[in-house]
């Protein structure tokens, strides 16, 4: 080939006259023209993406930043409409919410994200991770005011305690489809006992203590009824007894409990499900199908604090302070079918069948701090 | 030109490359070493010694990919035979159909198999339950439509490489064909066999997004592993240590497969994978079309074997995912992309960033490749393109937590920063766009630029009037191939996102994460746009690496 030009289509040669004089750059500087370009892309990017974050940095100096105020918390948490607008009615702002899989994965992804936040309050971390969070210095100190709205018995002491509140209590509890026993003839279960019982082979359903919210607290249920020493013997039996470990709640509740139309009458689910079913039934069902085993019920509570680093501080602890008042209280059980920590009258309907155990089972929240992870490993090894 | 002006220009070309290595893999492996030995705050550090980790998740890992590697090449010898034999219609078309799922996203693939396989799908009589002891089947059904595309590559161009002459000579000394095939064929394929297989046990090994979306905890990869104990278990340490862990084994099992492979005799084709899978048959596809036969009589037979083969692994799939679209109204979709759904955001903003993201890793990636090309043609930039293999090996979890934890335990905070999202995507979709560009540039004949030489022109200018134009397709292929690689990249991205700003990978793996019947069909559907998107430019890509290689 004689013309370098004839392999090319037409049009496609970048000549020019100009050319001729560029030729005399050298490929060294041409390379390091295209690092710097390389370069220059990450840095503008970089700036776009840092923009919020660096007047953040003074945000506590100045006024906070403009738009809604941001929650992060759980998937099933529901913010209920009319406390949101009680909310933007009081600070002229509205509520985003971000959710981020189950607290665990939530609280994970806000101890990652610590001092860069995605978000300007945490609500939903509970207390098998408090004592994480609080490590991690998720939190900035909550004022006086705010602190003293918490009930006397669910303040956090300690180191970090002036950094979160106590919003509301759940109770994760097994729930028996009434209606199946009665079809079979079969007594529901009454203990964590009767679980591992023949009788009751193959109906239980609970979710992965490694991975889900309820799930951790059952088992953490079970070390505390069983001991340290126990559980494991009794978690074999029960992997014995057939029991079916789903990966979160919904996958549990909503796809294989009976209720739901699944195949399992036992379900590791909450206290307050059953004015849930009613409630969900939209008019269909007066009285729920579930009962509470109350014997195997674990308490869980759930807290919220200000996330450190946020852009508009002023804004996230007014959003706490709100979490704790009467219009958010009152409105809990029946958008989140939790217990309030304050003392609000509560729906009949949940007034009627959430079950609160009155000594629920409790673990330390230091000892499940430092033992969790080796719980839910041998957990793990046991229900693989 | 001196020696040392060219091993200088070569050093500089290939600068690009190592800003994307060395921000997107090497400071986010060294990140995590600190963090596994210092700690890091909020951490759950396990009480659970690593060494029963390691066994447990290894184990698991065995089973895993040795299942996987098995059946892929169960499926895969008789598509690479058939492909390499013979000459029928669509021919092109069934080979472009088993490179497709290797670059597509691995959530999709995952969602892809749950729409078939999974409860509720067409085939709900064999349905598993993701995460349940049976959802190995699962994930090994996934692997090989996932994989097949590297049995067909390695082996095939082995196969097509034999000189037909060699056989015909047995022929003519009266050899059968079954003594033709184990005494001259088979002795010949075995190392590209046993290339093929270590290439698909350490990709299946290193499994994270199918792993996470079809067998869940139980049949954790060490990838998934991490993954976990960095993003659910609040274990940052352990999966820091994890990580590296992992990232050992990778570079001594990866420098052995290279080994093996250049035995093997496949020489240029040190990364298989990259060239291989991510060119979409860049390597010896239709090149030996002369030496194919038409099939006679059976010989139809593995050919419709063949085809529905690839059909169940490489596409009802996708078909099935495609049949969830259809279940959607337009109205509902128009709502889907402008307001989202509950607990999911608006698809519109997600769908326009991650394009955006993607293409400009796509430029990123073509000028980092066009660079390393510049070096290779020089005879250099080799140790370059061996670290390149990192991303492809190491751990996608490890490097999203790597970034984060340049955060926690170093003063660099790129955390929600599209910057953050820009770089990790960009070191793995890397080794993509150097597989596509950096062959069809070095095989540039260079009589061309020893004319343009001879009539005068400098080197710079030989780049820009003869070499850039000639290679042109090559480099717009390989940015659109590495942007579909990071518009599905899923495993790093998931750590760097913004929870409110998620990318359309991210937002699968979450939504299917979640298993209610209502998150799943929503994740199903985002996988089937995403998988659209990714497949639009693949499509993109592969014509124009078509038309690249049909130029050269």
């Amino acid at each position: 080939m004689t013309n370098p030009h004839q392999p090319l289509p037409a049009g496609r040669t970048l000549g020019g006259k100009g050319l001729g004089k560029r030729v005399e750059l050298h490929p060294k500087r041409r390379a390091l023209r295209i690092g710097a370009l390389v370069s220059a892309i990450a840095l503008v990017l970089a700036a776009c993406g840092d923009g919020d974050g660096a007047a953040s940095a003074e945000g506590d100096a100045g006024s906070d930043a403009d738009g809604a105020v941001e929650l992060v918390t759980y998937d099933a948490f529901v913010l209920d409409d009319d406390a949101a607008a009680a909310f933007a009615a009081e600070s002229g702002r509205e509520v985003a919410l971000l959710q981020q899989g189950d607290a665990g994965s939530m609280t994970t992804r806000a101890v990652l994200s610590a001092g860069n936040p995605e978000a300007d309050v945490l609500f939903g971390v509970d207390n098998t991770l408090l004592a994480r969070a609080l490590e991690a210095d998720l939190f900035e100190p909550l004022p006086d005011h705010v602190l003293d709205l918490v009930p006397e018995e669910y303040r956090v002491e300690g180191a970090g305690g002036d950094r979160v509140v106590a919003v509301d209590t759940g109770q994760v509890c097994v729930n028996a489809d009434s209606a199946w026993f009665e079809e079979e003839g079969l007594e529901p279960p009454d203990t964590l006992e009767d679980l591992a019982d023949e009788r009751y082979r193959g109906l239980l359903v609970t979710e992965n203590a490694a991975a889900s919210s309820p799930g951790l607290a059952f088992l953490l249920g079970t070390i505390a009824h069983f001991g340290e020493d126990g559980w494991q013997d009794y978690w074999e039996r029960l992997v014995a007894n057939d029991v079916r470990i789903a990966a979160d709640w919904s996958d549990a509740y909503e796809a294989a409990y009976s209720v739901s139309g699944g195949d399992r009458p036992l379900v590791v689910s909450y206290g307050s499900s059953p004015p849930a079913e009613v409630v969900y039934s939209e008019g269909e069902r007066t009285e729920p199908q579930s009962a509470v085993i109350e014997s195997t019920c674990v308490e869980q509570v759930e807290y919220a604090g200000v996330l450190a680093g946020t852009e508009r501080p002023e804004a996230a602890r007014e959003l706490v302070r709100f979490l704790m008042s009467d219009d958010f209280q009152r409105s809990i059980p029946l958008s989140n079918f939790v217990f309030p920590i304050q003392d609000v009258e509560t729906p009949e309907v949940f007034e009627q069948f959430a079950v609160k155990a009155s000594d629920p089972l409790r673990l330390d929240s230091d000892e499940i701090a430092t033992k969790r992870d080796r719980w839910t490993e041998e957990w793990r090894a046991i229900t693989g | 030109m001196n020696p040392r002006s060219v091993r200088v220009r070569s050093w500089v070309a290939q600068a690009p490359t190592w800003i994307v290595l060395g921000l997107g893999v090497v400071v986010p492996l060294a990140t995590l070493a600190w963090a596994a030995r210092a700690g890091v705050p909020g951490s759950i550090d396990s009480t659970v010694p690593i060494g029963d980790r390691l066994a447990r998740t290894g184990w698991v890992t065995l089973v895993q990919a040795g299942a996987s590697t098995v059946a892929t090449l169960a499926v895969g010898l008789p598509v690479a035979l058939v492909l390499a034999r013979y000459r029928f219609p669509g021919r092109g078309l069934l080979r472009a159909v088993v490179a497709m799922p290797f670059v597509l996203p691995s959530v999709v693939v995952g969602a892809g198999v749950l729409a078939l396989w999974g409860p509720g799908g067409p085939l709900g009589a064999a349905a598993v339950q993701p995460g349940s002891a049976a959802s190995l089947a699962l994930v090994v059904v996934a692997h090989v439509g996932y994989e097949l595309i590297v049995v067909v590559a390695v082996v095939g161009a082995r196969l097509e490489s034999l000189p037909p002459a060699q056989v015909e000579t047995a022929r003519t000394l009266g050899a059968g064909a079954w003594r033709r095939g184990v005494a001259v064929v088979l002795p010949q394929l075995l190392p590209a066999v046993a290339g093929a297989a270590a290439l698909i046990f350490l990709l299946t090994a290193g499994s994270l997004g199918v792993v996470l979306v079809l067998g869940g905890p139980r049949w954790a990869t060490l990838d998934a592993e991490v993954w976990y104990l960095g993003t659910q278990l609040l274990d940052l340490r352990g999966a820091a240590t994890l990580a590296l862990v992992q990232a050992g084994i990778v570079v001594v099992v990866g420098a052995g497969v290279a080994m093996i492979g250049r035995r093997g005799g496949s020489g240029t084709r040190g990364s298989a994978a990259v060239g291989g899978g991510g060119g979409g048959g860049a390597d010896g596809t239709g090149g030996a079309t002369g030496s194919l036969r038409r099939p006679v009589g059976a010989q139809w037979g593995w050919v419709a074997g063949a085809v529905l083969l690839v059909a169940a692994t490489s596409v009802a799939p996708f078909v099935a995912l495609a049949a969830r679209l259809g279940g959607v109204t337009p109205r509902r979709f128009a709502g889907l992309w402008v307001d989202g759904t509950r607990g999911v955001p608006a698809l519109g903003p997600s769908v326009g960033r991650s394009l955006a993201v993607a293409l400009v890793v796509g430029a990123i990636c073509a000028v980092a490749a066009l660079g390393l090309a510049v070096a290779a043609r020089a005879g250099r930039g080799r140790i370059t393109r061996g670290v390149l293999a990192l991303p492809v090996g190491v751990s996608a979890a490890a490097i999203g937590l790597g970034v984060v934890l340049m955060a926690l335990v170093g003063p660099v905070d790129l955390r929600g920063s599209v910057a953050a999202v820009v770089l990790v995507q960009s070191s793995a979709a890397l080794p993509f766009a150097v597989g596509v560009i950096l062959p069809v540039i070095v095989a540039l004949p260079r009589t061309v630029e020893e004319a343009a030489a001879s009539l005068g022109s400098g080197p710079l200018q030989r780049w820009r009037r003869v070499l850039l134009p000639a290679s042109a397709t090559a480099i717009a292929g390989g940015a659109a191939l590495a942007a579909a690689v990071a518009l599905g990249e899923f495993g790093a991205s998931t750590f760097v996102v913004r929870g409110d700003a998620p990318t359309l990978p991210t937002l699968v793996g979450r939504l299917l994460s979640r298993q209610s019947p209502e998150s799943v069909a929503m994740g199903t559907l985002v996988a089937a746009v995403l998988g659209m998107l990714c497949g639009a430019l693949l499509v993109l890509a592969q014509s124009l690496g078509r038309r690249a290689r049909t130029r050269g």
